[in-house]
């Protein structure tokens, strides 16, 4: 056997395996299921009582406009929660924020026993909102997004910590929803849950669904990677021993990542991810999400087509078996995402329809026009 | 479903059998299909599984109590709590409030002498409500763990008097924030305070931190 022919098989072994595992998800996530609190009737198990759920602080640092902002706080602040708080960050730079907020909410300096257990820049006042007694918002000296999210742990007063991705609004149970694992395991440490993008792209979709089985498979750190950012819940002690929100890109992935290892327990074992639609997001404020060298099975697809297309270019392998190849990888592909999205229609049985399926495997398949033949596409980002 | 609305004997068994198995779900959905069903005989049965089973969380079997009410649960709480069992005190304190609180007070109060884990006793510190107990208090906010010294503190703000002064300014100074929080708020409420008192205590007091917290309970109380 000649060494093309062995680097053919490699990489056709490849597109199978990453297939296979996408497969082995989808089995998994559907055993949980079946096995899970969702397989029940409702009502067969009680509701947690409002006393046992532990206490929030909701962490904001300010990256919108003024009145974006001021929505944000107020939508917050009507959240179906037992007891959290708000507790929002701002710079002297970002005085209109400051402003609106405090006509908004009545704010008023607090002399408050700040305790400083993560060193961050100066704090210059705390204000405490005499028409949202939920709410704070701490002025500080300037830093960075990690030196924001850290002033607010400090900020804090409850035991879990939950941080929100720009442009993202809750659904009125989305606490309950991510405390609950808390609850349900002592040991935990991150639970978090992706947002829904009512504008997304069908490629961006799918994505977000793999992201989801992966989820439900129980591998919330693929998940996270997969799926776009939404809302994290942290134990406090936690992120505090890790000395704070890591400085750098993504200081959220990387905080996630740091207290899952630190933990000592099975990987995932940690961070639980909540198969929810409870955070909302509007897409417009969002980034694209692209496979990254953090999705290994993207690269690994990725590679062993691009060693394939340099197999033909070498005269290696004929027309016909690169050809035969990504006929093979697409099938395989959209076999994965077809079972993904019977798990998905399994799981959200109200939210599956017959055009959303067609949209999501036509972009599984990767036809290019196909969006244009399908109602509702995505609208163009600006 | 089903078995819960038969209430006979074949179901009893059956849903115990299915209470008995190690699934945390199945099995907690089983005894809450069983406690609904026939409340006294699933609590003298499953008693040992609703204080141990770590996998059945507490915040669910709470619901279900306060569903059943106290006339249904505190036969059941207060044999517990008199068998004191070695393992699950800790739950059976938490779910203590759910029975009827004069016939559990005497019961808990009396783990306030012994030397139970820290969730005991904060749990057994939240029955005080007589000036009476207020010597257990004081051993209490002298306690290594932070969270008695913490529940001490937030019970001498129910029933302390002026003088349990000094035991809270003890406490103003504790190291752990939540200790010195609860301390000054306490301070501030305390019964047969003088007009003036709480200002001249803050200016005497060296202990920064101590005076900055004493300084946010009183702002705190002129903004409620």
């Amino acid at each position: 056997m000649t060494a093309a022919a062995l680097l053919q098989g490699l990489f056709e072994g490849v597109v199978v395996a990453v297939a296979l595992a996408t497969l082995f998800r989808v089995a998994r996530a559907a055993r949980r299921l079946r096995r899970g609190r969702g397989a029940l009737p409702p009502g067969a198990l009680p509701d947690l009582h409002a006393a046992f759920m532990p206490p929030i602080s909701i962490l904001l640092p300010v990256e919108e406009g003024p009145d974006v902002v001021v929505a944000r706080v107020a939508s917050l602040l009507e959240l179906d929660f037992p007891e959290y708080e708000v507790v929002v960050v701002l710079d002297p730079s970002q005085e209109d924020a400051r402003a609106a907020l405090e006509a908004a909410f009545a704010l008023r300096v607090f002399p408050e026993a700040h305790w400083r257990r993560l060193p961050t820049a100066a704090v210059r006042a705390i204000y405490h909102g005499a028409r949202g007694p939920r709410l704070r918002v701490v002025e500080k000296e300037p830093g960075d997004g990690a030196d924001a999210l850290d002033c607010a742990v400090n900020a804090s007063r409850f035991p879990l910590l939950c941080t929100l991705a720009p442009g993202t609004t809750l659904r009125a149970d989305a606490l309950l929803r991510l405390a609950e694992p808390f609850v349900e395991e002592a040991r935990l440490r991150v639970s978090c849950a992706p947002a829904v993008e009512g504008q997304a792209s069908p490629g961006r979709q799918l994505l977000g669904l793999r992201g989801l089985v992966a989820g439900m498979a129980g591998a919330p750190l693929r998940a996270l990677a997969l799926s776009p950012r939404g809302a994290l819940l942290l134990r406090k002690d936690a992120v505090v021993e890790a000395r704070g929100f890591p400085r750098g890109i993504d200081p959220h992935a990387n905080l996630v990542r740091r207290l899952s290892s630190a933990s000592g327990l099975p990987i995932g074992g940690a961070v639980r991810f909540v198969a929810e639609p409870v955070v909302l997001r509007d897409a417009v404020h969002d980034e694209p999400k692209r496979p990254s060298l953090a999705d290994g099975e993207a690269m690994a697809l990725l590679a062993a087509g691009a060693g394939m297309v340099a197999l033909w270019a070498g005269g290696a392998v004929a027309t016909a078996a690169l050809l035969a190849f990504f006929a093979l990888a697409l099938a395989l592909d959209w076999l994965a995402s077809a079972a993904s999205l019977a798990l998905e229609a399994a799981y959200f049985e109200g939210l599956f329809t017959s055009s959303r399926l067609a949209r999501l495997a036509l972009s599984a398949l990767s036809v290019p026009n196909a969006r244009r033949f399908l109602p509702g596409r995505a609208r163009p980002r600006p | 479903m089903r078995l819960e609305s038969d209430g006979g004997l074949h179901a009893a068994r059956a849903l115990d059998a299915l209470a008995r198995q190690r699934d945390p779900v199945l099995s907690l959905a089983a005894a809450c299909a069983w406690l609904r069903c026939t409340p006294r005989d699933a609590l003298d049965r499953l008693g040992p599984s609703l204080l141990q089973r770590e996998d059945w969380p507490i915040a669910r079997v709470a619901t279900l109590f306060e569903a059943l009410g106290p006339a249904v649960v505190t036969p059941a709480i207060v044999q517990w709590m008199l068998s004191r069992p070695e393992h699950g005190l800790v739950r059976l304190a938490r779910l203590a409030r759910f029975a009827q609180r004069p016939r559990v007070s005497t019961v808990v109060r009396a783990w306030l002498t012994g030397s139970d884990p820290p969730e005991v006793l904060m749990a057994a510190l939240e029955y005080i409500d007589d000036e009476a107990d207020v010597p257990w208090l004081r051993n209490a906010a002298a306690h290594e763990d932070w969270r008695v010294r913490m529940a001490a503190a937030r019970t001498l703000a129910r029933v302390g008097r002026h003088r349990e002064l000094q035991a809270l300014m003890t406490l103003l100074r504790d190291p752990v924030w939540w200790v010195r929080y609860h301390a000054a708020h306490a301070i501030t409420r305390l019964d047969g305070l003088a007009p003036g008192e709480l200002e001249l205590l803050q200016e005497g007091i060296r202990d920064a931190f101590a005076a900055d917290m004493l300084g946010q309970a009183m702002a705190s109380r002129r903004w409620s």
